[in-house]
């Protein structure tokens, strides 16, 4: 698709009958981003059954809502969903599209820029209008977070870029209570799609996601030692209402398991707090953590590099900061 | 059962320098290693060969350093290695790069899966394993925690997709992306290693991949071009604390507790 002018189509992803904030997220910033462009704003959603949800998003500033609902779309295959938007983006004729960065989200987004032999720049956490050449300018993180480009599309359409959630306040709806018109768009399945088959779901183990949604994470490093050194850190945790969290050394020597892994080759978390006990800081782990709010670091090595990056700094021996910590906490009630 | 791995020459995270002209990533002079997370993706791969019979290949596209991720792979336990490397090639971006691997693996024939890994960690981007399957024609699975069974005709495979699990079952040929928790690779032996020095590694060029666009390869081929690259300030304003100033830290500790 070489061409496209008929403004910004956003995807809301939704999951079991619920919007994922991140949709309405990127229709606040789509919106402001359509203002300057004086070009109309659309949204997209696709499932079983979307017609409430489209009705929803109706009201959160787009000109028009373009919904398919289908049962093969009840469960996310990439396949299904790629033809599904292919649908609405040939319909729409997007000169930008903005999708969620979540797993589906990035997943779905690739192989429908392949198919729309289009570009597509990944995490996006700043978008802006060139003022000159009118390119949507994405900004996004890479080398772990070490540098930050800025990406555009300078021909092929639409600019495709996935946008981390949480980084764009969800806006209010219209507050003259506009509704955006509802479009239903019609689907057929091709052979190929039914050969991928979902055959069961089950939600992954509360541990896993409550560790990238803690507002506090208490996380160990190989000075954690041992596993009274965990206890400690476990203690804290449970004293702040907070998860525990690891480096990959500390997962290394079976400290903790892979679960609760923080940093490039674990998840990625921005709790409001993060503890970082007998870590030293390398490159890896920063990648998976540096953008938490306050960062306390406690290392009895004064060179570890985790001191540069941390808000708060104690250079002492853990085995005494952590008890004290939790005694001053049993004591604040 | 013939299994492709795609493998990524990377900089080692300490020695990252970038051309503040045109925004890519100056590779001379910096040392490569293969990327993290494709170890976790040959390690899957050589355990369903183990388990259900068959081969494991790397691919990499890249410059000559690139050979040190192939050689991994192969002190690993893959068979073959291959690697798409021309000035052609370079300075592609996601499009360019799975268009080059996909004129590899139309000319290359037969293979049953093709394993990637969950994202390189320089680009980052997690898109080139989707979009090589769309331009393939073949089905994809993407963060794949799990594959439980790979049968003559098809594969069953546990995806983590936002926080659910969900259980897949795709037809061969196909490919999958490798979520990294999946496995812990395996070290390779001493042994391993030294073999793994000494094995060939096939080369490719514009010249020697049949039907080949060089016009849809590296910077030509490329969608996007990347305008400004800049360093973020990531250093905090450090305040040390003795252990008798832990009191300080009670407003902030605070916030967890408050619901």
């Amino acid at each position: 698709m070489e061409t496209g002018d008929k403004g910004i189509l956003v995807y809301c992803q939704q999951h079991r009958g619920s919007l994922l904030p991140v949709g309405l997220e990127l229709l606040g910033e789509g919106r402001r981003l359509a203002r300057i462009l004086r070009k109309p704003l659309y949204a997209a959603i696709v499932g079983d059954d979307v017609r409430p949800l489209a009705e929803t998003i109706a009201g959160y500033g787009a000109a028009g809502v373009y919904f398919i609902s289908h049962p093969q779309l009840a469960c996310y295959t990439v396949q299904a969903y790629t033809a599904a938007m292919q649908t609405i983006v040939e319909k729409v004729c997007p000169d930008i599209l903005l999708i969620g960065a979540t797993t589906q989200g990035r997943d779905l987004s690739a192989r429908l820029a392949a198919r729309l032999d289009t570009g597509l720049t990944a995490d996006c956490t700043q978008l802006a209008i060139d003022p000159q050449t009118g390119l949507l300018l994405q900004t996004r993180p890479a080398y772990g977070g070490n540098v930050e480009a800025t990406v555009v599309c300078p021909s092929k359409r639409p600019q495709m870029a996935t946008v981390r959630p949480g980084v764009f306040p969800i806006p209010a709806p219209d507050a003259k209570g506009r509704q955006g018109e509802l479009m239903k768009c019609v689907f057929s399945l091709t052979d190929a799609l039914d050969l991928v088959q979902v055959v069961g779901k089950t939600n992954m183990p509360l541990e896993y996601t409550a560790l990238a949604e803690a507002d506090i994470i208490v996380s160990c490093g190989r000075g954690v030692e041992n596993e009274q050194g965990v206890a400690l850190a476990r203690e804290l945790a449970t004293a702040l209402g907070g998860m525990v969290g690891a480096s990959r050394k500390a997962v290394e020597y079976g400290l903790l398991a892979r679960i609760h892994q923080v940093g490039q080759t674990g998840q990625t978390v921005r709790p409001q707090v993060y503890i970082a006990c007998g870590i030293s800081g390398a490159v890896q782990h920063l990648a998976g953590m540096h953008e938490s709010g306050t960062i306390i670091a406690i290392n009895n090595d004064p060179e570890a590099p985790i001191f540069k990056v941390a808000d708060y700094g104690i250079c002492s021996d853990l085995f005494t900061v952590l008890p004290a910590l939790i005694k001053m906490l049993a004591r604040d009630g | 059962m013939k299994i492709f791995v795609c493998v990524k020459a990377v900089p080692e995270s300490d020695s990252i320098a970038f051309d503040q002209e045109t925004g890519h990533l100056k590779r001379q002079g910096s040392t490569a290693m293969i990327n993290p997370c494709d170890l976790v993706a040959m390690e899957a791969a050589l355990r369903c060969a183990e388990a259900y019979g068959g081969t494991v290949q790397a691919v990499s596209m890249g410059p000559d350093s690139a050979e040190s991720a192939l050689r991994t792979a192969l002190a690993m336990g893959a068979t073959h290695a291959h690697l798409l490397t021309s000035k052609v090639f370079s300075g592609a971006d996601v499009p360019a790069t799975a268009y080059t691997l996909s004129a590899f693996f139309k000319a290359a024939g037969s293979y049953d899966m093709i394993f990637c890994g969950k994202h390189s960690s320089d680009g980052d981007t997690g898109q080139v394993g989707a979009w090589l399957a769309e331009l393939l024609g073949i089905p994809h699975a993407c963060a794949v925690c799990r594959i439980s069974d790979v049968g003559d005709s098809v594969v069953r495979a546990a995806q983590n997709i936002d926080s659910e699990l969900l259980e897949t079952v795709l037809p061969l040929p196909c490919l999958l992306t490798i979520e990294n928790d999946m496995y812990y690779p395996r070290i390779p032996t001493l042994v391993n290693t030294l073999r793994a020095k000494r094995q060939d590694i096939a080369c490719y060029n514009e010249e020697s991949i049949p039907r080949l666009d060089p016009s849809q390869c590296g910077v030509s081929g490329s969608a996007t071009r990347v305008k400004k690259v800049f360093v973020p300030n990531r250093m905090r304003r450090g305040m040390m604390l003795g252990q008798d100033q832990l009191e300080l830290l009670l407003p902030i500790l605070r916030v967890g507790r408050a619901g």
